[in-house]
């Protein structure tokens, strides 16, 4: 290319610009985020939000125009992706954006206090409000940390129900059936820190402790770890787990009733009454929809086509797989379409919106009335302590127990 | 400050080499993630030399991101890109990250004939193909080309003037 021909490139460029709207975007934020994560590289969360805000929190200090006053009253923070992710659509990533993941794993920073890991092959829709932030989960894990913070709400929304919390770490993951990858089969809740509510449809509410996993769907919930540990046991090691396991179950009730008594609590129990109320509310209100229920018609008609076409599939050869990926292609993004309307119709229509809003304001009061009458139980905060040695002791028992299975291992070989 | 500074800059200057939206964007990002882990030169006080030491980091990350997709389409090499950045280093000599000359732009493109600017819509703004501004205008594919062309040098004399009698 000659001189000219760059001059004329030059134009056409800016020419694009003036004329279709094709500014230049703001990337400061993906900037700082990837800037911090190169920094702590292998850290956890906190060190993560502390250096993204410290560059942050520099960079509006420098970009300040001298003579005004000294920091510009903060923004609320826009939706922020890092990692190996593909964004739906053009322009920034914002709220009502899709992200998905393939195979590598990325993370999002929503509202500055949420931090949200997703695993590949998940796909999200960015959603909530501020200082109720929110994501609904059409494919695949995550794993969410919420900063707890005065009603500051999180919620992740699936097909199966909405995990709603204050402030907790834990794992949202869909459980797809092989050769089905349309259906979401069961949702598995895991609580690392902290607790979680769970609303499902044509199910009452269910509170998560951290510990705990429940499921939700067609899959039996797990129950009695450690019993078959307990009657196993042979070795020493072998002993000294179970014995460990054991320990944690007592644990773990003891906790349980204490959890228990402080729902019975009177302003405790009235407060769950409430959002039992307030989710059921919506619920019947949102099935009793006439729009809700031609979409779930729609979506179970485009599941018998699919599982039509996969019995096709898996009767026929390669290229019967070739003839028929446009229409698998075109099924799976049509249920996906029509799922993530079921979802998002909550929010479209204002009076079932007034409704969610009240559940979700009913569900910040009682958990973070839960959470703080939990607080103030020393025995509850004591055990805490105590579960955490036994986990610790637990690990190193399992980590001497894989270290002699491999030492058995090699001498068989020799 | 660096990154506010010169992001439209980068931006502008990576989609003039040929770079899409998506590349762009990454490559701009790639950009000031580079300048962050190496010390930069002591003569960048200047916010042009800051502007030219951060266009050669683009250019370069343009160039290996083209190397490692050898079987894309021909791409310009060094060389060319080398004259493409003596052109935008002359078209904004005071470190002008391209908004003095799109507001240029605009003023120009008030001035110009309604047929002109029919063309002009047509192409840039509703991202019509030469087959279809020829039928709406009742030109050939070639008379649009040329037109286009035409249109975009006059463009191009009327903005430098511009900048010219604003001392940029």
């Amino acid at each position: 290319m000659d001189r000219p021909q760059w001059t004329d490139r030059l134009t056409d460029a800016f020419l694009l610009e003036a004329l279709a709207d094709q500014r230049p975007p703001d990337l400061t934020a993906q900037i700082l985020v990837r800037a911090a994560a190169q920094q702590r590289r292998r850290r956890r969360w906190v060190p993560l939000a502390a250096a993204a805000a410290l560059v942050l929190a520099a960079a509006l200090w420098m970009a300040w125009p001298a003579g005004r006053s000294p920091v510009p009253p903060p923004a609320y923070p826009s939706p922020v992706a890092a990692g190996d992710y593909l964004l739906e659509g053009s322009g920034p990533i914002r709220r009502g954006s899709t992200v998905h993941t393939d195979r590598g794993e990325a993370e999002l920073l929503l509202g500055g206090y949420a931090r949200v890991a997703l695993q590949p092959g998940s796909s999200v829709v960015i959603g909530g409000r501020p200082n109720a932030e929110g994501l609904v989960l059409a494919r695949g894990e995550v794993e969410c940390d919420v900063q707890a913070g005065k009603a500051r709400l999180f919620t992740v929304q699936t097909e199966w129900g909405t995990v709603s919390v204050v402030g907790t770490r834990f794992t949202v993951q869909l459980n797809e059936e092989e050769n089905d990858e349309m259906n979401a089969r069961s949702m598995t809740v895991k609580v690392i820190v902290g607790t979680v509510m769970v609303t499902s449809l044509g199910a009452a509410p269910s509170v998560l402790h951290a510990g705990e996993r429940g499921n939700w769907g067609r899959r039996p919930t797990r129950a009695g770890a450690g019993r078959s540990a307990v009657r196993e046991a042979k070795t020493p090691l072998e002993k000294a787990r179970a014995a460990c396991l054991l320990q944690e179950q007592a644990l773990r009730k003891q906790r349980q009733q204490i959890e228990d008594q402080v729902l019975q609590l009177p302003a405790v129990a009235a407060a769950l009454t409430a959002a039992h109320t307030a989710a059921r509310a919506y619920h019947k209100q949102l099935n009793d929809h006439p729009e809700y229920a031609d979409l779930k018609r729609d979506r179970a008609t485009v599941a018998t086509e699919f599982r039509t076409l996969m019995g096709t599939l898996r009767r026929g050869r390669r290229e019967d797989w070739q003839k028929h990926r446009d229409q698998f292609t075109k099924l799976r993004t049509r249920s996906a379409e029509l799922r993530g309307k079921m979802l998002k119709l909550g929010d479209s229509v204002p009076e079932l919106a007034a409704l969610k809003k009240k559940k979700m304001d009913a569900l910040v009061a009682f958990l973070t009335l839960y959470q703080e009458s939990l607080k103030a139980d020393k025995a509850y905060a004591e055990s805490a302590t105590l579960l955490a040695e036994i986990t610790e002791w637990t690990r190193e028992v399992e980590d001497q127990m894989a270290e002699e299975r491999s030492k058995a291992r090699a001498a068989r070989q020799k | 400050m660096l990154v506010k500074a010169h992001q439209a800059e980068i931006y502008r200057y990576l989609k003039f080499l040929g770079a899409d939206h998506s590349l762009a964007e990454d490559l701009v990002q790639d950009t000031f993630l580079t300048t962050f882990q190496t010390a930069p030169p002591p003569s960048l006080s200047h916010v042009g030399r800051r502007g030219a030491w951060l266009r050669g980091i683009a250019r370069h990350l343009l160039l290996r991101y083209w190397e490692r997709r050898a079987r894309d389409p021909i791409r310009p090499d060094s060389a060319a890109l080398e004259l493409a950045e003596s052109v935008w280093a002359d078209t904004f000599p005071g470190g002008d990250d391209g908004s003095l000359m799109l507001d240029a732009l605009r003023t120009c493109l008030e001035q110009t004939p309604p047929r002109g600017r029919e063309l002009l819509d047509l192409r840039y703004a509703r991202r019509q193909s030469r087959r279809q501004m020829a039928d709406a205008l009742a030109l050939t594919e070639d008379g649009v080309k040329s037109a286009l062309q035409r249109l975009r040098a006059r463009l191009w004399e009327c903005v430098q003037t511009r900048l010219r009698q604003e001392g940029v």
